[in-house]
């Protein structure tokens, strides 16, 4: 019965398209706000957050690839990771420049060159694409230097590359050469061709479960590796919390704006809801729908804007991640599920609101107006 | 045995700083199958009437029984059950809701009960059938005429099959064909289901022509309710 009831408020509803349009258009601005808050708490979504979600390990002497591969292994192998990404380069002593290598997987765990950190331009999203620092040129071993703008094209060896974006050159080790970050498998041919050998420059151990959940890891392996590894690695570098949480205060700060505007427009929908559709709810009422059937009606209403809402909201946010390739945002099923359960809570007020206010409806109400 | 019975109802309204009697100590009883007509000129209490026998409003002061229960001292929640049970109402206004087709108008009351959704249906059907209504099923309110309208609210009354059906002006607004129609459908339920029926209407001459030997007629004037016949 009350399914029926339910099933009715959410025809009711889809009838009363203005209605159901605006709503459903307020709450798909609020949860994109939950939702984008929420998966930034929830994942790694800047480097800053990588350095809680994430270990990285750094070689004090330069391995190669194969030389860690044992320890790649070792560490996917391990309770709790969800896996290792090594971070590699390749030498280009002519040009002075270290070439990194970026795929897909890969893209926030090179801290210091991520897109949080493009001054200008885009990251790169594919092969052919290549960034370089923000001032805009390369030394070269000779003691020259190339200009390079936004759209110029390098090549090495046989690799040509079109310059895309620029970082900020402050975010680079002192005194460090110059970087420039390609697309894996276009840095991969350019070593073949030229028999580079390959370099780790890090190793992210990207772990399981909520960000607290590497505080824990990080003290498990850090002490481990220190011991197997201490004549090749440094200590795992991770920031406190303290320093991380000036950036990570924001984030959650608009994570409560966004709970404070789901429980407003929850409020608000319910209160204007039965304001607007009094007449109606009298009518029912004088036919002889208790308080709680009135009640079912007009909650059904407001979770199914709700939902179709958050549904909408999820949509958009998936198609942006497709549509925008070097943007990476993750979203998992656990973001998904905690953003629904926070606006559904985020709700009780407004319903309870509802709830009262169909009580009030009196159905002599729906007489009244031909009584006068 | 009396399936209805107001005592000394006084009904009053407060207009600017007036006070207006609407109904003056009505007394009035009418049986199970009883066929009623209440007649008197707009403005003079017939819908008051009806709303406070109903128990959609609550009068100043009097009984409303209905079937040896009290209803003037009932809450909202039990005043509904009652009405969702045992009685249908027919408002002048129609009162359908906008949103809903016109079958699912004629649902709506059963909307909170155990009947299955199949059941419901059928009935609702079976019902706008018997008013040649069954092809405006799937209307909207919006699309209907004045006459149709008011057949849906007549078949909305009658859906939870009703001891008691309260119509007031069902035929306001019709035209000859449609009044016949209406008055023969609530004939017919009266003679079929024992229900108990009270018509409302502003016009004598209806009540002339359609009113049978063994009805009871009152005519309302002036918040007053006086026995014509039956």
């Amino acid at each position: 019965m009350k399914l029926r009831l339910l099933e009715k408020g959410i025809v009711l509803l889809l009838r009363a398209k203005r209605r159901f349009l605006i709503f459903t258009l307020i709450y798909l601005v609020v949860f994109s706000l939950t939702l984008n808050s929420l998966n930034f708490v929830d994942a790694f979504q800047t480097n800053e957050l990588l350095d809680v979600k994430g270990i990285v390990l750094k070689p004090k002497t330069e391995l190669t690839v194969e030389e860690v591969s044992d320890l790649v292994r070792t560490l996917n192998e391990k309770q709790g990771v969800s896996r290792a990404v090594v971070i590699w380069y390749v030498k280009l002593d002519a040009l002075g420049a270290k070439m990194f290598a970026i795929s897909p997987d890969k893209i926030w765990c090179l801290r210091e060159v991520n897109p949080s950190t493009i001054e200008k331009g885009r990251y790169i999203a594919g092969r052919g694409e290549a960034i370089i620092s923000d001032e805009n040129q390369l030394r070269l071993r000779t003691g020259d230097t190339i200009s390079l703008g936004l759209g110029s094209k390098i090549e090495i060896g046989e690799v040509e590359f079109n310059i895309v974006g620029f970082y900020d050159r402050d975010v680079l080790p002192y005194d460090e050469e110059e970087w420039i970050i390609g697309w894996e498998e276009d840095v991969d041919t350019l070593a073949s061709q030229k028999n580079l050998e390959k370099y780790v420059y890090s190793i992210v151990v990207l772990v399981k479960g909520f960000f607290w959940d590497a505080w824990k890891k990080v003290e498990e392996f850090g002490s481990e590796f220190a011991e197997r590894y201490s004549e090749d690695f440094k200590p795992p570098e991770y920031r406190t919390y303290g320093q991380n949480a000036a950036k990570f205060q924001p984030r959650v700060l608009m994570l409560i704006y966004a709970i404070i505007g789901s429980i407003i427009v929850g409020v608000l929908f319910a209160f204007l809801n039965v304001r607007w559709r009094k007449r109606s709810l009298a009518i029912l009422r004088a036919i002889g729908w208790s308080g709680s059937d009135l009640g079912t009606l007009v909650i059904a209403e407001n979770l199914g804007s709700l939902i179709l809402g958050f549904v909408v909201a999820l949509l958009i946010l998936i198609s942006y991640r497709k549509l925008i390739g070097f943007v990476f945002i993750p979203l998992g099923p656990l973001t998904i599920i905690l953003s629904l359960v926070v606006v559904l809570i985020s709700q009780i007020p407004g319903m309870k609101i509802a709830f009262s206010g169909v009580l009030k409806v009196k159905p002599i109400e729906a007489l009244r107006r031909v009584e006068r | 045995m009396a399936i209805l019975e107001a005592r000394n109802i006084v009904k009053t309204y407060k207009r600017n700083d007036e006070i207006i009697t609407v109904l003056d100590k009505v007394n009035f009883s009418i049986d199970e199958g009883d066929f009623v007509f209440i007649v008197g000129p707009r403005g003079q209490g017939k819908t008051t009437l009806v709303n406070v026998l109903s128990g959609l409003d609550k009068p100043d002061s009097g009984l409303i029984i209905f079937e040896n229960d009290t209803l003037t001292d009932k809450d909202e929640e039990y005043l509904a059950k009652i009405r969702r049970e045992k009685m249908g109402l027919i408002f002048q206004d129609v009162n359908l809701i906008p949103s809903l087709t016109a079958v699912e108008n004629v649902e709506a009351p059963l909307y909170p009960s155990e009947f299955s959704d199949k059941e419901i249906r059928e009935k609702s059907l079976q019902l706008l059938e018997k008013l040649g209504m069954k092809y405006r099923a799937e209307h909207f309110p919006t699309e209907l005429s004045d006459g149709e309208r008011r057949a849906v609210a007549i078949a909305r009354a009658l859906i939870n099959d009703p001891k008691m059906v309260f119509a007031d002006e069902p035929t306001a607004g019709l035209d000859e064909e449609w009044e016949k129609k209406v008055v023969e459908l609530l004939r017919k339920y009266n003679s079929e289901k024992r229900a108990a029926i009270i018509f409302i209407t502003a016009k004598n001459e209806l009540v002339k022509k359609f009113s049978k030997s063994g009805d009871k007629i009152f005519e309302i004037k002036n918040g007053k309710l006086v026995r014509r016949s039956g």
